[in-house]
């Protein structure tokens, strides 16, 4: 049993097109985007998939050993986590994800570690003109420093 | 965020009081008859030195015609100069029952729309003294959350083309959404529809709907736009964007709306001339996307996987801008006869 990962709800947000996972972080202003082997990982995350499933359903696309795959997943998952935007599911067993391409090595694709590519150039936006909810003395009064800083 | 104790709803009773006194102060009510994403839009200002300063923009939406408005405006101020302590600071929104509300620091300006979003109230210190980009896009948030109970988003986009069709324009700013669209006003064969915010249907055919014919240029790239020269709108100042107003400078040249027909992200090169590219949808919804969501106040949660299915619904293309902007509306009509 490997411990599954969940995607940071409600702050981030994300969508697979093309292939190409965007995301989204709404409290930091950041966002990301995945392709290729990172987009492949981020889809095993999804269906439930813990490291090693994870890293299963990775050698089942690629053409690499076991220990630089476990390895790529391993630093990846890392710096997702750091990102803040997935969290060990310590409640949830992963479950085993059977891989979704053949294991008979015909079809695997040449292996480049995945990278989390990271865009900030949104917050300057946040920073600007960040939206918080009124304080406690009512609208429209603004919250006091501390809350505003929330 | 912070969530502390619940306070109290916005008396909605209490605005309208507040603005009817502005009214009968000012000399009465100056009302503006909009069509806005073909439905009737009224927008009633307490006294004519409001409206002169916030209609310019929606000079090409505006109706003869009497229908029921299915949103009502009221829109007032106090003839006062804002604070400059508050210029900077969060924006403050609040939602209770339905009824939002919006209070932003740097215009000081209040929204509130009832949770029915058939009726909304807009105060500002001084209807002549707001910064810049309230008078380009005036009621922006207010709109955006009634054209979603209209089932349309708001998007940071511009759009230009023609009644059978058109392109959005997307990015962050500063990647030459505005340059793009505004290059297009001496071609006779395109129409302008926004340079920062439209309205968008992405129900059954994908449609764009213009919400403001105004358009904004930092004044270094003025030299590369010479035709707005003779447009700039007055009293511009040397730290702001120069603010244009299309329908007024180019009679007949804004477009409430048309179909969508393709998503165009800008990009500037040191190419001289424009050059249309397919573009992957993934990039595209990387510059639509972050940039729209932020905009929104409060980010809406739904809108990426809305955007998504919209950059799916039609082609997707990159726009290698060149020195030479004279070559950028051909490419954009290439693109719309493909």
């Amino acid at each position: 049993m490997t411990t599954r990962f969940r995607v940071n709800s409600p702050s981030v947000i994300h969508e697979t097109i093309e292939g190409e996972v965007i995301l989204i972080d709404l409290k930091t202003g950041t966002y990301y985007s995945l392709r290729d082997s990172g987009a492949a990982v981020w889809q095993a995350l999804q269906n439930g998939a813990g490291e090693d499933g994870i890293a299963a359903e990775l050698r089942s696309r690629y053409d690499a050993s076991d220990e630089q795959i476990l390895e790529a997943v391993r630093q990846l998952l890392a710096e997702l986590e750091r990102e803040g935007l997935i969290q060990a599911d310590e409640d949830e067993a992963a479950t085993a994800v059977p891989p979704s391409a053949s294991d008979d090595g015909a079809a695997r694709l040449p292996f480049s570690a995945p990278v989390l590519e990271k865009h900030t150039d949104m917050q300057d936006l946040i920073l600007l003109d960040p939206v918080h909810e009124v304080g406690a003395e009512g609208w429209p009064h603004p919250a006091p420093p501390d809350e505003a800083t929330a | 965020m912070s969530r502390t104790a619940t306070p109290e709803a916005p008396h909605v009773e209490s605005l309208q009081e507040d603005f009817e006194r502005a009214a009968e102060a000012a000399g009465g009510v100056a009302e503006l008859r909009l069509a806005v994403a073909a439905k009737p839009v009224r927008i009633r200002f307490a006294g004519a030195r409001a409206a002169e300063a916030l209609r310019p923009a929606f000079a090409h939406l505006e109706t003869r015609e009497d229908e029921p408005p299915a949103l009502t405006l009221h829109v007032w101020d106090s003839g006062t100069p804002r604070a400059e302590a508050n210029a900077a600071g969060a924006s403050y929104y609040y939602e209770q029952d339905g009824v939002r509300a919006l209070h932003q620091p740097a215009s000081d300006v209040f929204s509130v729309l009832t949770a029915e979003a058939d009726t909304g109230w807009f105060w500002m210190p001084d209807a002549n003294g707001l910064p810049y980009w309230d008078y380009t896009a005036p009621f922006r948030h207010l709109l955006s959350w009634w054209l979603d109970a209209q089932g349309l988003r708001q998007v940071h986009g511009g759009a230009v083309g023609t009644g059978d069709g058109g392109v959005l324009l997307v990015g962050p700013g500063g990647s030459g959404k505005s340059t793009t669209a505004l290059s297009t006003l001496p071609d006779q064969r395109l129409r302008y529809a926004g340079d920062d915010y439209v309205a968008v249907g992405s129900g059954g055919a994908p449609a764009v709907h213009s919400l403001y014919s105004s358009g904004k240029v930092h004044p270094d790239d003025l030299h590369r736009l010479p035709h707005l020269e003779p447009a700039l709108a007055d009293g511009t100042r040397p730290d702001e964007k120069a603010v244009f107003y299309v329908e007024q400078a180019f009679p007949g040249r804004s477009i409430a709306g048309f179909p969508l027909r393709a998503i165009v992200v800008p990009r500037v090169t040191d190419r001289r001339a424009a050059r249309a590219l397919p573009g992957t949808r993934a990039e595209v919804l990387a510059a639509l996307a972050p940039s729209t969501i932020f905009q929104l106040h409060p980010p809406a949660r739904d809108a990426l996987a809305w955007m998504a299915g919209l950059v799916r619904a039609v082609p997707t293309f990159v726009l290698e801008l060149g020195s030479d902007v004279e070559t950028i509306p051909p490419e954009l009509l290439r693109i719309l006869e493909r």
